[in-house]
């Protein structure tokens, strides 16, 4: 790299007219993404940009579905709405970061690395933050690494942000969710059942 | 007396018959799609994120309509519209395998003798039918006793070639597996249908005229061929419902080459799972039968072997065909209206619906936007908002002409009093477009004209009327595309409660 490249780099970095672009996911990481960018891009000036790319991960198919009430409503309507939640609950968490309260929200369809790069690319980004999951081993073999290959396509500086704890944390709070989900809808049944039981006897 | 193959029975008979059949199969998916449609769009649409789950709706969706490719077609229509992702198409293509091998292995019955007495049944009930349900049912039946119908003329037709030598001969060299696999691709990506030529070779295995082994390798290459139609399909179509057509045909290619290696193993096992049949004509009793169950075995077969996989064939087929550059996206072209969605009326009419929820955020937009530009905008921000209207119009010509389009298919009573309202909700969309960038920016423009200043007080009362109206149009807009009747209700609402507000906005100023 040049002297004029590093001197660009540093330019664009501080300029007011350049976002900084978080992309997400909606996972913990991308949370700690958005936080990092919001208060960077207030240190740095210029506006957030938060993007998350629509792509049913290969390995979740229907992600976008999931828990829905209608069936085929546009994976786009439930990404809206995911994104709109996401942003919201980050804004509400969050009052003071003044970058994060007056950020633009984008939606792109496609596949996740050369989006984030190229949606960058077009907003003129000063750098791209992206969350990562730390995904080591086998699933990383399987499913790929968004960050890693958005560091290798990128043609601008680019932050990976990792939530304390990462993946690991995030299964195990799901299945702390999933398991005391379980014990309530069985609570419940066995309520149910006794209320009927106790119906019938009195019938 | 004359070669067989210049007989005039014997074309006569083997193109007649293969009419037929098509003819038959297209008139039963027809009406099979029309009857099950709302079925359809329910059990495609509560796919879950079970791989398993998806394999068996494709399988009983197609096992209904009768054909794969339609199952594919209309995945790509729902893929294209934003529906479904590749990823939950993958289960579905899978199962589609397996649903159409029901047909084989009705065809493998002795149908051919039922055939008339089916066509009259399908007959008789589509013509005494009141609603259109049974009607279309009727109509299934009818076409199913064309296909069997087909079958039998195609099967008199050939029975003089079992006495001549040269078809003998050439039916032999068909020992070679690969030969007799591209015949079989090649067939059905003419006729587009591989049931067609898992027909006709249960007609040719009943006459004795192949052998088992080569009418595997055949059936394989339906396999093959079948992708044609899907991929005839996708042309034109997103990046996405491309990917959906490569990983249908490589799915497909990988199960032929995967099993074109144990021909002969396939052939012992159909033979020991099929029931064996006496007297001199056995042959010609049992082979259709082994055809039909290994072509279920190896199609069943290919989805148990390659399920687990489906993660590594999606990223394939991601890295093989990869992303188009973003284009801007373009409010006057339609997002939803796909016209591949125009064979299943009801998916159809729930992709009007969607971009009737498009036509009507455009509509919100300019409403949102006109208040403040009316009462303090300028001229240019009053331009922008009456520019709007131009994609307004655009989609609304769109939603239109797609719903006449579907008007011309056969349409239930609850389809066709859908297809109205939404047409009407169209119109009043374009409507209150038309009032905004019309009435009201001319009534602003005539504002600035005069100098006119519009004190805080009216501003209020104005802009506190227009929050009304503004979240009416929302919640009626949310109640359309969820089709929510509370949502409806809420909207009734808010239109009472913007009802109340300008009655004592103008008693207040008349008053004053």
């Amino acid at each position: 790299m040049t002297e004029s490249d590093n001197n660009r780099i540093l330019q664009t970095l501080t300029s007011e007219h350049h976002p900084t672009l978080v992309a997400v996911d909606f996972s913990d990481d991308s949370r700690a993404a958005v936080l990092w960018a919001a208060a960077f891009a207030a240190r740095a000036g210029g506006r957030l940009h938060i993007l998350h790319v629509i792509h049913d991960p290969v390995a979740e198919p229907g992600y976008y579905r999931a828990g829905h009430e209608t069936p085929l409503q546009p994976m786009e309507q439930a990404a809206e709405r995911m994104l709109n939640a996401f942003v919201e609950e980050l804004q509400r968490a969050h009052p003071g970061l003044a970058a994060l309260q007056t950020a633009e929200k984008e939606l792109v369809t496609g596949l996740p690395p050369g989006r984030i790069v190229e949606t960058a690319g077009l907003a003129q980004a000063k750098l791209i933050v992206i969350g990562s999951r730390g995904m080591t081993g086998l699933p990383l073999l399987l499913q790929g690494s968004v960050s890693e290959r958005v560091v290798e396509l990128a043609d601008r500086p680019v932050v990976v942000i990792k939530a304390r704890g990462g993946r690991r944390r995030e299964v195990n709070d799901r299945k702390k969710e999933e398991k005391a989900r379980r014990k309530a809808e069985k609570a419940l049944k066995k309520n149910k059942k006794k209320r009927k039981d106790t119906t019938e006897e009195d019938g | 007396m004359d070669s067989p193959l210049a007989s005039f029975d014997l074309w006569a008979g083997l193109a007649g018959g293969l009419a037929l059949f098509l003819f038959g199969m297209d008139v039963m998916t027809q009406a099979l799609k029309s009857a099950a449609g709302d079925y359809m769009k329910d059990i495609l649409g509560r796919l879950t994120r079970n791989r398993f789950v998806g394999v068996g709706a494709g399988a009983f969706v197609t096992a209904i309509i009768q054909s794969s490719s339609v199952t594919t077609v209309i995945l790509v229509g729902f893929i294209s519209a934003g529906l479904m992702s590749m990823s939950q198409s993958v289960a579905v293509i899978m199962g589609a395998n397996i649903g159409t091998t029901i047909t084989a292995q009705i065809l493998a019955f002795k149908v051919t003798k039922l055939a008339l007495p089916i066509i009259a049944m399908g007959f008789g009930i589509s013509f005494a039918a009141r609603n259109n349900e049974w009607r279309q049912g009727g109509m299934g039946i009818l076409g199913l006793g064309m296909v069997f119908f087909g079958m039998a003329v195609m099967s008199d037709g050939l029975s003089p070639l079992r006495s001549y030598e040269p078809f003998v001969q050439f039916m032999a060299s068909m020992s070679s597996p690969w030969l007799a696999v591209a015949v079989g691709a090649l067939f059905t990506a003419i006729v587009q249908s591989s049931s067609a030529t898992t027909g006709i070779l249960i007609v040719m295995a009943s006459q004795g005229l192949i052998a088992l082994e080569p009418a595997i390798a055949t059936a394989l290459g339906a396999n093959v061929g079948t992708c044609v139609t899907a991929g005839l399909a996708a042309i034109g179509k997103p990046r996405e419902a491309v990917r959906a057509v490569v990983v249908h045909t490589l799915f497909n290619v990988t199960g032929v080459l995967i099993w074109i290696l144990f021909i002969p193993q396939l052939a012992q096992l159909s033979e020991w799972i099929s029931p064996a049949a006496e007297g001199l004509d056995h042959i010609g009793a049992e082979v259709p039968r082994q055809i039909a169950n290994v072509h279920t075995f190896f199609n069943v077969a290919n989805t148990l072997l390659l399920i687990g996989f489906t993660t590594q064939i999606a990223r394939l087929v991601e890295w093989l065909i990869p992303d188009k550059p973003i284009e801007p996206d373009d409010a006057m072209l339609p997002r939803y209206l796909d016209d591949s969605l125009l064979g299943t009326p009801a998916i159809a009419l729930e992709a009007a619906r969607q971009e009737t929820g498009r036509l009507g955020s455009r509509v919100s937009e300019m409403v949102s936007a006109i208040m403040p530009a009316a009462i303090s905008g300028s001229r240019r921000q009053l331009e922008t908002v009456a520019a709007m209207d131009k994609a307004v119009d655009a989609l609304h010509i769109a939603i239109i002409e797609f719903l006449g389009k579907i008007s011309i298919a056969t349409l239930s009573s609850r389809q066709s009093s859908e297809l109205m309202q939404l047409a009407e909700i169209a119109n009043d969309l374009e409507h209150i477009g038309d009032r905004v960038a019309t009435s009201m920016v001319t009534s602003a423009h005539k504002r600035i004209d005069e100098d006119v200043y519009v004190s805080p007080e009216t501003a209020q009362m104005l802009t506190e009327y227009h929050t009304f109206v503004a979240m009416a149009l929302d919640d009626a807009l949310e109640a359309i595309t969820k089709q929510d009747e509370n949502l409806a209700r809420k909207s009734a609402a808010a239109r009472r409660a913007s009802t109340n507000c300008r009655e004592s906005s103008s008693s207040m100023a008349s008053g004053g």
